[in-house]
């Protein structure tokens, strides 16, 4: 062929890359980016397929969507949720999302962990984190472990909250694997559901919180999991619904609107397993 | 089949009962009668049934079923000494015809009669003897009568279930059957108000086995264009998003402009939610079919290039 020719061929390919489709073959396809202004980073999967994925495996951070990890160790160590925790001086300052506990203060376990799914607590996050293993770093030490017992090759934690840092870093993948893997734990599910929980303290001061997922209550068939938001992680969203049967579980990480995106996506998936309205 | 047997029946023990003059009471004495029934081609015969009744005093005069009762008449009545024959022939929903013959004592009597039908042929055998007892020959009239009319009045207690549930459930089969099951004009009519309606319409359009839509186009003369367009203007007027969503995509955009674009998720008043996600969703899903064509374009420019670049 000459190099006229080959000039022509490759202007012929590109300006069918601008036409229209032919018939595309039949077979089970790898998830495509079907939604590119959904979030930097998304995969949603209806059971076990993935159905639509953007830059899935790229690390990224993972705000508070940490937690579930957090929540994996602690469930799966030696828990008891009537255990008391006594929030330490360096927990009662934790930045971010907070409960608002004191120094000193003594909580039940159990109430500390709804704090932290249901509200995003970062104070209750880490007196837990303090409780099961002496110090928050040794706690992370216990989620890296984990996370490498999970196959989560894009994973690496810094806190155990979700804290911005260099090396703290999730892709969107591995939080659904992540999910899953939380998501085996009922207590998990009982509180990703909650819209509210309490948290009493020892002398009854009571804490009432609110869950920060915009989607429970709203969308038919959400059942949870988790939000989180950092300025550099952005908006970022673990959804799961459950409609006749069938569970869709999506993960967006630096969305524009998660909320938005995340019921909207919840829907298509329905609808291409043939659960939609 | 059921209702074939129950009808033959009714019309044997109306035809069976003796002849008399229509009177409120009639001096009669006990009989009581065993009769075995028989379906041809059925390899049981039915359980045999005995029952008792009040025949008038004397002999018998004419034959069991000389009264011409409701679509049943008797004719060609033969009698010789104590033995009788006739035939029988009824019209009506239920055809069918046959012939019996009975001979009688002072004390009892045998007989049979054979039934042909659409259904198959029956066949009766019957014995009765003599009781004696005192009693008013009338009732068993009085009792068929009002057995008749107990069966006409379920009959169309039945027929009004079926034709409410045809509105009810909108089944326009059931005014277009051959024949129809429900004839009620009044049904069908509300039927078609109805289907006229946002919430009827709407059912026919769910149901999407086209079936059913296009018979009730047929059966009420829509105008289908204009129907939706006035449904749709209405539930507009009326925030009606349960209609709006899946039937009117022009006046969802409308709506979701108003009440779903620029406000945040938990903004969106809670009327609206479900409406807004579904819009989201059903825009979401535009955006995807567009990419979706975009990327098979690409792949079908890679395999241009590939095989014209060898690579």
């Amino acid at each position: 062929m000459t190099t006229p020719q080959r000039l022509l061929a490759v202007a012929l390919g590109l300006s069918v890359m601008g036409a229209a489709p032919a018939a595309t073959a039949t077979r089970t396809a790898p998830p495509t980016d079907r939604f590119p202004s959904a979030a930097a980073s998304y995969v949603v999967a209806v059971g076990d397929r993935e159905l639509w994925a953007r830059d899935a495996d790229a690390p990224r951070p993972p705000a508070s969507l940490t937690k579930l990890m957090t929540a994996l160790v602690l469930l799966t160590g030696d828990w008891s949720p009537a255990a008391e925790v006594v929030v330490s001086p360096r927990a009662a300052r934790e930045g971010g999302t907070r409960a608002g506990l004191r120094a000193g203060e003594r909580v039940p376990a159990g109430d500390l962990l709804a704090a932290a799914l249901v509200a995003s607590a970062n104070d209750a996050c880490v007196a837990l984190a303090e409780h099961a293993a002496g110090s928050e770093a040794a706690f992370v030490a216990r989620m890296n472990a984990r996370a490498a017992a999970l196959g989560l090759a894009a994973t690496h934690f810094d806190n155990a909250c979700g804290h911005d840092a260099p090396a703290h870093r999730a892709s969107a993948r591995d939080l659904l694997r992540l999910a899953r893997a939380a998501l085996a734990l009922p207590e998990v599910r009982r509180l990703a559901a909650l819209p509210r929980a309490t948290l009493t303290a020892r002398g009854g001061r009571t804490i009432a919180l609110a869950s920060t997922n915009a989607l429970l209550g709203r969308v038919a068939g959400a059942t949870g999991l988790k939000s989180g938001f950092t300025p550099a992680a952005g908006k970022c969203l673990v959804a799961v619904a459950e409609r006749a049967g069938v569970e869709v579980v999506l993960v967006l990480l630096d969305a524009a609107d998660r909320w938005w995106a995340g019921a909207a996506l919840l829907e298509a998936a329905f609808r291409e397993a043939g659960q939609g309205g | 089949m059921f209702r074939t047997v129950r009808t033959a029946t009714l019309a044997l023990a109306a035809l069976l009962a003796p002849a008399f003059a229509a009177a409120e009471t009639e001096p009669g004495e006990e009989w009581e009668q065993t009769t075995q029934m028989e379906m041809k081609g059925m390899p049981f015969a039915m359980p045999a049934t005995t029952w008792k009744f009040c025949k008038p005093l004397g002999d018998f005069s004419e034959p069991p079923q000389a009264r011409k009762d409701g679509d049943c008449k008797t004719t060609e009545v033969k009698r010789t000494g104590n033995t009788m024959k006739w035939k029988v022939v009824c019209t009506g929903q239920e055809k069918m015809e046959g012939e019996g013959e009975m001979t009688w004592s002072g004390q009892s009597y045998t007989g049979k009669m054979d039934m042909h039908m659409a259904q198959g042929d029956m066949s009766m055998k019957m014995s009765g003897k003599r009781l004696g007892k005192a009693c008013d020959a009338a009732k068993l009239k009085r009792d068929v009568a009002a057995l008749q009319k107990r069966a006409e009045e379920q009959h169309q207690m039945s027929t009004a279930m079926i034709c409410q549930g045809a509105v009810d459930q909108m089944t326009p089969s059931t005014f277009t059957g051959d024949p129809p099951l429900c004839k009620d004009a009044v049904k069908k009519d509300e039927f078609c108000a109805r289907a006229r309606s946002g919430k009827g319409y709407q059912i026919l359009k769910a149901r999407q086995d086209g079936i059913s839509l296009e018979s009730a186009v047929k059966l009420c003369k829509l105008d289908v264009a204009k129907l939706e367009a006035g449904l749709c203007a209405a539930a507009l007027a009326d925030k009606d998003v349960n209609f709006l969503g899946p039937n009117c995509p022009a006046e969802s955009k409308v709506l979701a402009k108003a009440e779903c674009a620029g406000k945040s998720f938990s903004g969106v008043n809670a009327h609206y939610r479900e409406f807004c996600t579904k819009y989201a969703a059903d825009e979401l899903v535009k955006e995807g079919a567009k990419q979706k064509g975009k990327d098979a374009a690409v792949e079908q420019g890679k395999k241009l290039l590939k095989g014209v670049l060898g690579f």
